[in-house]
């Protein structure tokens, strides 16, 4: 059953096997898991059940609706970089661009050598992986669907002799609407409520949205439930709510799961609760051509090319509507309205870096964190790097001209250009940047001293309270993350069905 | 309680729309035709407090700190179209990221009302996800 909060009555008490907070790539599967195996399960939401197809002709609306915060979430430091999470049944899987990839053997690798995580091993991850691709139906994003846009970098990288395919996209008859990140008006897309979700709640699990967990709530170091808010049409609290549970599952991701924890003052012994964020910063790179290339005509992040993956850059397709590409173009003016004149012949791709920055999450005030991330040198010098191999492939592709994300040097039109990247140092605070992976901020491990859960995602100071999501990620993934926080979930799900009678279920 | 644009406010919106989205150029619309200020207030009710505050603050500092630029006692609203453009100009060009960030949050108030309208949209060639497809030539 998927039900509006506002179907229920004041003061709600109920009771359950497991409550999971959050609907997207962690909390919809372990709840499908649990679910089928008949335990009694409710997933709490904040976002409401939005439809896609009513929102997206207009990109704003569609922020406002399915965005926390209207989108305009952003950390603080040098730069301030947008941060943009989902707010709706689904979470962020509705308003991401649907790539998927598992998580990186070498990676994996790293995780296991700095931190243990004696319980898992990769092997065990593959079949995990294989039922969520099966679940959520990844496949290869088929070329003719992928646009000039991605055909024209593809083009540019295959003469400069670089490695691209098209993405794994988890769709169903995608007809390359072009506006993924603002939910897919085709449902073609299949995010968590086009699948897991609706699959548990067949299952008999309960699915609540707009409403907020507030506190968590525990009784000798164990889990014993959820406190919050049901809020009404305006996000604002309407009635309070309890939900008491044996286990509760934090799937609020990277930045929420971590403030959860430290507003309620909790499985915090290692002081790691909210430290070590990762959030894969990128930029972007607009190339002018002479003739149109209608680039919101297609799949939008198609396209990748990893040659550069080993040093922590990837690149992979974007583009976005004019309202949003406006105030991202580095012009102002007459000059702005030139180039939006020529929208139409724009095309855009998208670096993304793996960093070994690391940031922070805080409270902050009126349920909204505070997140301080600085870029470092290391990943300015890959952005740096980056740029110059994005504007090196769309020269190479025909491009006329290309503006870069870096302050100072806002145009690009011949190889010689290139050499702007070289006279003058680039600092942090030259980017414009914007991410859209947050991670690390509850990381994993067997050490109980410097990591909060360990590798079955379950805190080491509170029994029964886990957290399946991005922020269990000891470092920066280096790739899209919604599959691994799916194969890390079911990980977790498992067991506690193994374990269940710990835990008096 | 949240607070809602100032009279002071209203008229730094106006000083800049003209600036940064004018009438004239390669497409026909500008600040006349779009309501920014009923943007302004939707978007100061739906964003977090801190970023809130970031707005009514950047207003703050182009109104009563165009000066620092021109070297003359000068409030923002007041200033010629000329002058005004220099001044959103040193700060889009400036080498500090914050005073950078205070040009864009600004911007993004004015340019997402202009080119979320669909006349506009249209205008540049933009034709979205249209009911039958999204081919080229389908129109909103």
């Amino acid at each position: 059953m998927i039900i509006d909060s506002q179907e229920l009555e004041e003061n709600y008490h109920a009771s359950a096997d497991v409550v999971i907070v959050g609907s997207g790539a962690g909390g919809a599967p372990m709840a499908y898991k649990l679910a089928q195996a008949g335990w009694k399960v409710i997933l709490l939401e904040e976002g409401r059940n939005n439809n896609p197809a009513d929102l997206n002709r207009n990109s704003w609306e569609a922020m406002k609706e399915m965005y926390r915060d209207s989108g305009m979430l952003a950390t603080l430091g040098t730069p301030s970089i947008p941060l943009p999470l989902g707010l709706t049944l689904g979470g962020t899987t509705v308003i991401n661009s649907g790539t998927c990839f598992r998580t990186p053997e070498k990676v994996f690798a790293e995780w296991k050598e700095k931190f243990g995580l004696s319980e898992v091993q990769y092997a065990d991850l593959i079949p995990l992986f294989e039922e969520s691709e099966k679940m959520i139906h990844v496949q290869e994003a088929p070329y003719e669907l992928l646009g000039t846009n991605n055909q024209m970098f593809a083009e540019g990288a295959r003469k400069l002799g670089l490695h691209g395919r098209p993405l794994m996209r988890n769709v169903i008859n995608c007809k390359g609407a072009g506006i993924c990140a603002f939910g897919c008006p085709e449902h073609a897309k299949q995010s968590m409520e086009r699948n897991f979700l609706p699959a548990a709640s067949e299952l008999g699990a309960t699915i609540i949205t707009s409403a907020r967990a507030e506190k968590i709530i525990t009784q000798k170091k164990t889990a014993k439930g959820v406190e919050g808010s049901f809020l009404d049409a305006k996000r604002k609290r309407r009635t309070k709510f309890r939900i008491d549970a044996p286990v509760v599952v934090l799937s609020c991701g990277a930045i929420y799961t971590p403030y959860l924890l430290l507003n309620n003052g909790m499985a915090n012994c290692s002081r790691q609760v909210g430290r070590n964020l990762h959030i894969h910063p990128a930029a972007k790179v607009i190339a002018m051509f002479d003739e149109a290339i209608d680039a919101w005509n297609g799949v939008p992040q198609g396209y990748y090319v990893d040659d550069y993956a080993g040093e922590g850059i990837m690149f992979e397709g974007f583009f976005l509507p004019p309202a949003i590409l406006s105030f991202a173009l580095p012009a102002m003016g007459m000059k702005l309205k030139k180039y939006m004149a020529d929208y139409r012949k724009m095309a855009g791709f998208g670096i993304m870096v793996t960093d070994t920055s690391h940031g922070r999450v805080i409270k902050g005030l009126n349920h909204s964190p505070l997140i301080f991330y600085n870029l470092n040198e290391t990943d300015t010098a890959k952005f740096v790097k980056g740029v110059e191999i994005a504007a090196r492939v769309y020269l190479a592709a025909g491009a006329n001209k290309i503006l870069v994300p870096i302050h100072g040097i806002d145009e690009i039109t011949c190889e010689a250009d290139l050499q702007k990247l070289h006279d003058v140092k680039i600092k942090p605070g030259h980017l414009e940047l914007s991410a859209f992976h947050p991670m690390g901020t509850c990381r994993m491990g067997d050490d109980a001293k410097n990591s909060v859960v360990n590798s079955h995602l379950e805190t080491h100071d509170v029994k029964g309270l886990f957290v399946a999501d991005a922020s269990v990620f000891p470092s920066s993934l280096g790739v899209n993350p919604q599959m691994s926080i799916m194969a890390f979930s079911l990980f977790a799900a498992n067991y506690l069905l193994k374990n269940k009678s710990q835990y008096s279920v | 309680m949240i607070r809602q644009l100032s009279v002071r406010e209203i008229k730094t919106l106006h000083a800049l729309a003209q600036c940064i989205i004018p009438g004239g150029g390669q497409h026909p619309f500008s600040y006349r035709d779009v309501d920014y200020i009923s943007f302004a207030k939707e978007m100061i009710a739906n964003v977090p407090v801190h970023v809130r505050w970031f707005i009514h603050f950047n207003l703050w500092v182009i109104h009563y700190f165009s000066w620092l630029y021109l070297k003359r006692p000068a409030l923002f609203s007041h200033l010629s179209f000329t002058e005004r453009e220099f001044v959103l100009t040193c700060l889009s060009k400036s080498r500090w990221f914050l005073i950078r960030s205070i040009y864009i949050l600004t911007s993004a108030l004015l340019l997402i009302p202009l080119y979320k309208d669909e006349r506009v949209m249209k205008a540049i060639g933009y034709f979205g996800f249209g009911h039958a497809g999204n081919k080229k030539g389908d129109t909103l």
